[in-house]
């Protein structure tokens, strides 16, 4: 990462090291954007390198991806950037298949990424508003636990809502 | 496939829509109790509130529509709980409730979102007071957070014709216990006072007026719904000169207590008319009114009569506000101007346009109408007042609906009757 900026303060580099191996430096900025990171850091002080055993190589660089343009948009105190940290939300989420998204928000939430599981969270909610209670089924693997009988007493209870 | 952790479900759910959400009921037993359950009705409520997603507007005296606030752009006809009679009266909305009354006085609190609704028992005005005649009647409706309840008032204010003095009953009505009781007199006798009270910090709140040799003072009166008690709140410090002539109404706005300033000129063309809107950002301090935004006519507004806020949209950085009862001002606050003035088709020209968020919050038990009692005939003889509060600086009070209208106030024995009437 080039930071052509010209702070006198040294930039911290921090090590993550992923489930599968995969290592990234990042600057301590960027990573504690990251809840969890933020509290690694604060306790145990002087430790740069940073396990973590539950995400894995691919989630950890995009997560780290997307910290890294939200740092960078922020440290200009520019008006316009909720806009662009806006635009550009927009396009992180927008070709994520349904299997890395699932994947992804389990990374930012095990981060404690805030901003990033909201992100994730409206966009998995976005794509299950007006479905059929079959589709849903279908798209988080449930199986039905009714009683024979039952799902149609609830169904009758706000028929209304199937129409 | 990766499946979701429980956590990362609910949070998914707790921004679906409400119609979607009593679909998804069906989709497991797990489901069916989240969906239901207290905690994710709270939840998916305070998301609503916080990100102002999921807000209706709800209007209409004989036939009732709510408009999508997200997309301003169609109507919907509902289909209210209770016999529409002659007119139906939105009371007010909270946390997606709205309490309705009929002009037989039959009431219920109803939630458009879930079509589920309860009636509210019929309480008859105390006939103790000896010699008294109605002079006027307040309600309001909002939630109590600390007892978990909602909560609608009634105050009924009578003059006594022996002493030529003010008495009031109040009483108020509990959604948990389903029954009314009655509460301290309303302490600010001698005051016009009038209308529909604006829920903000736990707490109803009314404009009240005392004539002082033509000049009245204004100040706002305050039912806080936890303590019960009355107390009286500061209207901002504002400059106002000799002619100005404004008349001022209440309204919630963000959460804040929120005053608007509707200034008149009669002397130009109604093209000079103009609103400041004042927000309490600390509630009950007097120095914490600011004057948020003001809209004059533009080329995107026209001239208007009045514009009234009706909701903040915090992330877009706009309100949207009531522009004569029959247009939607959308106003950026970022750019401080009026960015767009929509009209929806189907609607009719409105005072009374409220704000409510479709949630899922229940009715207690019964969904039905089991609790209403039938509401009483026309019981004793009739007594019609006209009120009109005006003076020196053509200041006209205002509870929340009537904006330039006389009130028509019917005393009809077992209900009390509210009518708007046109001049």
């Amino acid at each position: 990462m080039s930071s052509s900026s010209t702070t006198t303060t040294t930039t911290r580099l921090l090590m993550l090291k992923a489930s599968d191996g995969v290592t990234f430096e990042v600057e301590e900025a960027v990573a504690t954007k990251l809840g969890a990171i933020n509290n690694m850091v604060e306790e145990e002080g002087s430790e740069d390198l940073i396990c973590l055993p539950n995400v894995n190589g691919k989630f950890l660089g995009m997560v780290l991806e997307w910290c890294k343009k939200h740092a960078n948009n922020n440290t200009n105190s520019d008006k316009g950037n909720d806009e662009v940290n806006k635009w550009w939300d927009k396009e992180f989420v927008m070709d994520l298949d349904q299997n890395t998204l699932y994947h992804l928000l389990m990374a930012a939430d095990y981060l404690s990424g805030t901003e990033l599981v909201d992100l994730l969270t409206e966009k998995v909610a976005s794509m299950i508003r007006g479905k059929k209670v079959e589709e849903i089924r279908e798209t988080f693997k449930i199986k039905s636990d009714f009683l024979p009988g039952q799902e149609e007493e609830i169904r009758k209870k706000n028929s209304w809502a199937f129409e | 496939m990766a499946t979701l952790p429980w956590d990362s479900i609910v949070g998914i759910l707790t921004r679906l829509p409400v119609k979607d959400l009593l679909r998804y009921r069906c989709v497991s037993k797990p489901w069916c109790s989240l969906i239901d359950g207290p905690d994710f009705i709270k939840m998916h409520l305070n998301h609503s509130v916080g990100t102002s997603s999921n807000l209706s507007l709800i209007r209409g005296y004989r036939v009732l529509h709510s408009v999508d606030l997200d997309t301003l752009d169609s109507a919907v006809r509902l289909t209210p709980p209770i016999n529409v009679g002659n007119e139906i009266k939105i009371l007010g909305c909270c946390n997606g409730l709205v309490a309705l009354a009929n002009s037989s006085g039959v009431m219920a609190l109803w939630n458009p979102s879930t079509r589920k609704h309860k009636k509210v028992p019929v309480s008859d005005p105390n006939y103790e007071v000896p010699f008294g005649v109605f002079d006027s009647e307040m309600v309001g409706f909002g939630y109590d957070p600390l007892n978990d309840d909602y909560k609608l008032l009634r105050v009924i204010h009578y003059i006594r014709i022996d002493s030529d003095s003010f008495q009031s009953e109040v009483k108020v009505y509990s959604l948990k216990s389903n029954t009314w009781k009655r509460v301290g007199d309303f302490p600010y006798q001698g005051y016009k006072k009038y209308g529909i009270g604006v829920f903000a910090s736990n707490s109803l709140h009314w404009m009240v007026a005392r004539d002082h040799q033509y000049q009245p003072s204004f100040s706002i009166a305050a039912f806080d719904l936890v303590t019960e008690e009355y107390r009286k709140i500061s209207l901002p410090d504002k400059k106002v000169s000799w002619d100005d002539k404004f008349y001022t109404k209440l309204a919630e706005l963000g959460g804040w207590l929120c005053v608007v300033s509707i200034y008149v000129d009669d002397e130009k063309a109604e093209a000079s008319n103009y609103v400041d809107i004042w927000v309490m950002k600390q509630y009950g301090v007097k120095e914490s009114w600011t004057k948020l935004f003001s809209v004059a006519p533009s080329y995107v507004t026209g001239s208007f009569e009045y514009a009234m806020p009706l909701a903040y949209l915090k992330s877009a950085h706009q309100v949207v506000l009531d522009q004569d009862g029959h247009k939607f001002l959308l106003y950026d606050l970022e750019r401080k101007r009026a960015k767009s003035v929509r009209k929806i088709t189907g609607l009719s020209k409105c005072f009374d346009t409220f704000v409510y968020v479709r949630s899922l919050v229940g009715l207690g038990g019964g969904d039905g109408d089991n609790n209403g009692k039938k509401a009483g005939e026309n019981g004793n003889k009739r007594k019609k007042q006209n009120q009109r509060v005006s003076g020196q600086k053509r200041l006209i009070l205002e509870g929340f609906c009537w904006a330039t209208e006389d009130v028509d106030v019917v005393f009809a024995g077992k209900g009390i009757r509210l009518r708007a009437r046109n001049l």
